[in-house]
């Protein structure tokens, strides 16, 4: 395996979670979708390819890098990630039955995390948050699932035709 | 064979790092909430790590932040015209009007001698990064103690004040914005002079709190800093009251979505420079036994 299939999986979440950090001028509200953006990285690594590419450390890195980032505190974006890996890990049986079943799964990992991110913060702030915001995130990351994954194939070893596995793994 | 006749290299796994991690998070969060000193040491250590590296960013990523910026303008390109002309016949009035009163008030000024303030100094920074979540509406920016920056200077943008500084690195900062929930600038309103304190809600427009009762407060009132507590210079433009469904709330002048550059001023409250101590009257008649000469 090549030196970027290698690092792909950690290089891309790493990469989202410092993008999602910018300031792009997007309004309050709607940049709730952005730091769902590694959460859908990892879930497409953990699925698509071999667990061993995306350490557990390294999605914990990740989370926290992005809370320093974004003054969160410590370790939210860490337990969500790592929420994420888990869900990743526990449908990757589901996984083979094809690209929109792959898809389904992202969805349903989406407003769980959604769901999780916005329970964990009411409790941090001790009242209800406002859940629109996560909504919409979770509605944006899930549209934006395929443009991510099309940009995660282009990093993939193109294996040989003797293995078969474009074939057996779908497009 | 692996876990239900997958290839073992699909099959899930789970080793004991994950729940370690897990642990771990959930004692960052909590150590975090109760605000404890040592996630101050890892945040700054990692914030000025990332600083060079978010700074080094920007350069690739400017084409596509300015496109982001024009795309809204683009489809309301006209409308923006015709806005931008009548103000701009609004603002010759008022130009002539603001000329009038700066020559009355140098010369009330001088009839009072009246003591005059300074300007104050200032430095220039770049926004590097921004909150996104549910927890903060603060700021990085790229100034910090080796540029004299120091918690609690304003910070403005060339539209008004848009925060403060609550933490400093060595070459970066972090703004807290006047719409984060933790934020509370005292303010004057309108032509009255209402005071009030602008308080976040970690929405887009803050509230006016501890309104006097029956004061004469209305949407289209200007909102600006009353000086009162020391931490900000009186008179730094803030925002306009509006009426929405939830009541008064002032929206800021300064988008503080799409900040670039800032200003932190380097603002001393002149209250900061008192130096005597209180003295009793006890402790005073004591001084006094004790040193006659004193009197």
């Amino acid at each position: 395996m090549n030196l970027v299939s290698k690092f792909a999986a950690p290089f891309s979440m790493l990469v989202l979670a410092v993008l999602s950090a910018l300031p792009w001028g997007v309004p309050a509200e709607s940049r709730f979708v952005l730091p769902l953006l590694p959460a859908v990285a990892i879930h497409y690594w953990v699925l698509r390819e071999r667990a061993e590419m995306l350490p557990e450390w390294s999605v914990f890195a990740c989370g926290l890098l992005l809370d320093v980032l974004t003054n969160g505190p410590l370790g939210f974006w860490s337990l969500i990630y790592l929420f994420a890996y888990f869900l990743a890990t526990v449908s990757i049986d589901w996984s083979r039955n094809g690209p929109i079943a792959r898809w389904l799964l992202l969805l349903a990992a989406v407003v769980l995390l959604s769901l999780a991110a916005w329970f964990i913060s009411s409790l941090y702030a001790v009242e209800l948050a406002d859940w629109r915001p996560f909504a919409w995130g979770a509605v944006a990351a899930g549209l934006l699932h395929p443009v991510l994954a099309f940009i995660f194939r282009s990093t993939r070893p193109r294996l040989g035709r003797g293995n078969n596995v474009l074939f057996e793994r779908g497009v | 064979m692996g876990f239900r006749g997958m290839p073992p290299s699909r099959a899930p796994r789970f080793r004991v790092a994950l729940p370690v991690l897990v642990l771990v998070s959930l004692g960052l969060l909590v150590l975090s909430r109760i605000d404890h000193v040592s996630t101050h040491a890892v945040r700054w250590r990692i914030t000025e790590f990332m600083t060079p590296v978010l700074s080094a960013l920007f350069a690739p990523l400017e084409p596509v932040r300015w496109a982001a910026r024009q795309l809204p303008g683009i489809f309301e390109a006209s409308r923006e015209l015709e806005k931008v002309r009548d103000e701009n016949q609004k603002l010759k009035g008022w130009e002539w009007r603001a000329k009038e009163l700066e020559r009355k008030l140098q010369d009330v000024t001088e009839l009072a001698r009246t003591v005059r303030e300074t300007g104050f100094e200032f430095v220039t920074a770049r926004v590097i990064a921004n909150s996104s979540g549910a927890f903060v509406r603060s700021a990085m920016i790229n100034a910090g103690r080796d540029q004299n920056v120091r918690i609690g200077h304003p910070v403005l943008s060339g539209d008004g004040i848009v925060g403060r500084v609550v933490d400093t690195g060595s070459a970066a900062a972090r703004v807290l914005l006047l719409t984060d929930l933790n934020s509370r600038i005292p303010v004057l309103v309108g032509r009255n002079d209402v005071r009030a304190v602008l308080s976040g809600d970690n929405g887009a427009n803050p509230k006016l709190a501890y309104l006097p009762a029956g004061a004469a407060v209305a949407a289209g009132d200007y909102v600006v800093t009353s000086g009162i507590g020391g931490l900000f210079p009186r008179g730094l433009k803030i925002g306009v009251v509006i009426e929405t469904a939830r009541g008064l709330r002032v929206k800021p002048d300064s988008n503080l979505d799409a900040l670039e550059y800032v200003s932190v001023l380097l603002y001393q409250s002149p209250a900061l420079d008192v130096t005597d101590a209180p003295v009793s009257n006890k402790a005073a008649a004591a001084q006094t036994a004790a040193n006659p000469r004193s009197k």
